[in-house]
């Protein structure tokens, strides 16, 4: 039995060395590279000076650092509650049987698969000021009195980046919860509904917490694809207008290659790390409480 | 049998041959990074004529986007397998000289057929940094006024006279402004584009990047603010790049003047062969005054095949070879005696507007933390263009932010 276990483990080790040179090398590479003086000037000089954490202090010190941070949360946490709940909506009419369900819900799959430039590209023409087709139909329909430069204004540029990317997300979250709805067995429902059990009832006291392993899953792997973001917006606004748009991976990007301040975008990316750990320790903390709940 | 002895000896005797030349005459290859599109008719034909002339050297030339150049080209530095040459885009190429990558050419030039007084002092000063060459410039680009000859019937104006003032320029767009046309078109992306849209306004009214807080300054930028106010020009242009936004506009006619560059002219004439349109200088105040634009050919310092390298530029800008290769690959030329004799852009009234405006083109920087700098001004633009600050804060912002880089 022990000598299995040993060789079960060789079999292991190749995968075990691929994780360690391709996930956790970059990591405390970067990690490393977070505490030294690497600018323009010095990050070719072969042994690079220690700096403690000016880094960080550097870039928690920025005046634009709190600005982006609320960007961050303020994207990341409005993009999650709708990709959630419209996902989760979509996700209980497709469970229902009608004709083209199942051929729907592969279309759904569309915003998976368009190439994220395209999609910046597409709500680029779509939220434009001048000759937009979403202003078109607002003002049309009277809910706006005259078009709004939506990706210019700084006001509105957030919100217009959060439309494309709610775009996209929706059917991830739909497809996630759908086949957990698919196994809730009908009996429990059946027997609700002769209990008088009317639909909202059943939704809150059948659908949800049958569902909230699954619900957890979601919101945790959404916070962590949504709080990365970069492709999207560089390629929508740049983090533009006046910085409306710049989240911790743009700006991290900025300082890396932009400003050539190697150090502070190391920094950057280990705080955006901290924060989603804090997440993840999060979801396992609830995780291990819902555990205990069950058993 | 014995036919195949026949014919393995021949084979044999063949693969010797075939190991010894690659012995002998191994050339020696050069890894040339640059971000010029595959399809540039100028770069990659001309890299083909040079390996085909002679055996000694191959130049492998390696294209990667601009979006994703910088990147890989620090990653390739710092990770020690940088390419023995590159073209750097001249407002970052003091970044990359204060980082130590490119060698100084000063001696190299000391012994080559042309000195620094056969360029243009625009170009040739992008790539100097503290009184050394750590460059030769490659390409160059400069800003002009492009107009709509029959927009401009329409207003009332004469073709034949455009803005020579920014109260001129004003006044000729909001003549030109009317139901689904703007007057103007320009860039103030949040990028170095929307810099240096912006950087000749400075200029022309006395003003520099060191004293953005200075009454010029401001004017230049309210100068901007009140075109889009006024609705002249079009709000979108804090997110309009000179390429995909500013030159459709004016390509189809839902602008009727923009300030762009040459490489806007070969794609107007092929896409929009109905459209009448010129360029002009563009309008000055206390001085005329145009951004410079282009990339920059450097060697990496210790490379492997530095001279290698630089014979592919002795090669390139011999008087035969250079007029055709700048023609091909859609610049201006970088010297005046080239730009005297070669036919191609002497007669052609566009480029003769171009090549005057290089005159007063100036470089950005150089300046080590030019990004920086770049950065505070486009912000201060797009600040006071969305009215998130007045031109006046937001320029005493920016000169702050330019003091604290620069100290």
């Amino acid at each position: 039995m022990r000598q299995e276990r040993v060789v079960g483990y060789w079999w292991l080790a190749p995968a075990f060395l691929f994780l360690i040179l391709m996930l956790a090398f970059p990591i405390v590479f970067n990690f490393i590279l977070s505490f030294q003086d690497a600018t323009a000037a010095t990050v070719l000089r072969p042994f690079k000076q220690f700096i403690g954490l000016k880094n960080y202090l550097a870039v928690l010190g920025d005046p634009l650092f709190p600005l982006v941070l609320r960007n961050s949360f303020v994207f990341t946490i409005g993009c999650i509650f709708f990709q959630f709940t419209i996902g989760f909506a979509l996700a209980l009419l497709f469970n229902l049987r009608f004709p083209l369900a199942g051929f729907l819900r592969g279309l759904l799959l569309v915003t998976l698969m368009v190439p994220t430039v395209v999609v910046s590209v597409l709500f680029r023409w779509l939220l434009s000021g001048d000759f937009g087709l979403i202003n078109e139909a607002l003002v049309r329909l009277h809910l706006l009195k005259r078009a709004v430069a939506w990706l210019a204004e700084p006001k509105t540029a957030l919100v217009g980046v959060m439309l494309a990317n709610i775009w996209i997300g929706i059917s991830f979250n739909t497809m996630l919860l759908a086949p957990g709805i698919a196994s809730i067995a009908p009996s429990l429902y059946e027997a609700a509904a002769i209990d008088g059990a009317g639909p909202v009832r059943r939704f809150f006291s059948i659908t949800l917490p049958l569902l909230s392993s699954n619900i957890l899953i979601v919101l945790l792997l959404g916070f962590i694809y949504t709080f990365r973001i970069f492709g999207l917006i560089y390629a929508m606004t740049g983090g533009g207008p006046v910085n409306a748009t710049n989240v911790l991976p743009i700006q991290a990007y900025r300082l890396s290659f932009s400003f050539f301040e190697f150090g502070q975008g190391a920094a950057a990316n280990v705080l955006l790390l901290v924060i989603l750990l804090a997440i993840i320790a999060l979801y396992l903390v609830l995780l291990s409480g819902e555990e205990r709940m069950e058993s | 049998m014995k036919k195949k002895r026949v014919l393995v000896l021949p084979l044999a005797a063949l693969m010797l041959l075939g190991s010894a030349t690659w012995l002998v005459a191994a050339p020696k290859t050069v890894q040339f990074w640059s971000y010029v599109p595959l399809d540039n008719p100028g770069l990659y034909p001309t890299i083909e004529k040079f390996n085909q002339s002679q055996g000694d050297i191959k130049i492998e030339a390696k294209f990667i986007p601009f979006a994703d150049f910088k990147r890989q080209l620090t990653v390739a530095i710092t990770g020690g397998t940088p390419p023995d040459c590159a073209l750097v885009d001249n407002p970052d190429y003091a970044s990359y000289i204060a980082m130590g990558v490119f060698e100084d050419l000063g001696p190299r030039i000391a012994k080559w057929e042309y000195k620094e007084k056969d360029f243009y002092p625009g170009p040739w000063q992008s790539c100097r940094w503290q009184g050394r060459q750590y460059g030769i410039p490659f390409e160059t680009n400069t800003l002009v006024l492009f107009y709509n000859v029959d927009l401009f019937q329409q207003a009332g104006l004469d073709p034949n006279k455009p803005p020579k003032t920014w109260e001129e320029l004003t006044s000729y767009a909001a003549k030109l402004t009317k139901d689904g046309v703007f007057g103007l078109s320009i860039c103030a992306v949040a990028s170095e584009e929307g810099t240096f849209q912006w950087l000749p306004f400075l200029q022309q009214n006395g003003g520099d990047i060191f004293h953005l807080d200075s009454p010029a300054a401001i004017e230049a930028l309210q100068l901007w603010v009140d075109w889009i106010r006024k609705g002249y020009v079009s709000k979108e242009i804090v997110n309009m790049d000179q390429w995909s936004g500013v030159r459709p506009q004016f390509q189809n006619g839902v602008a009727a003047m923009m300030i762009n560059g040459p490489w806007c002219v070969k794609p107007i004439r092929d896409e929009a062969p109905d459209l009448n349109w010129r360029v002009a200088p563009l309008p000055g105040r206390k001085k005329q005054a145009s951004a410079m634009g282009g990339v920059d050919f450097g060697i990496i310092k210790k490379a492997k095949n530095a001279d290698a390298a630089w014979e592919f530029i002795k090669w390139l800008y011999k008087p035969e070879n250079i007029a055709e290769f700048w023609q091909k690959f859609g610049t201006l030329p970088l010297m005046p005696a080239i730009a005297a004799k070669a036919p191609y852009w002497k007669g052609d009234p566009v480029f003769d507007v171009l090549l005057e405006q290089m005159k007063y083109a100036a470089p950005r920087g150089p300046h080590p933390k030019w990004p920086q700098i770049s950065t505070a001004i486009f912000t201060a633009m797009q600040e006071a263009l969305t009215g998130t600050k007045t031109a006046e804060q937001a320029l005493k912002d920016a000169a702050k932010r330019v003091k604290q880089i620069t100290q």
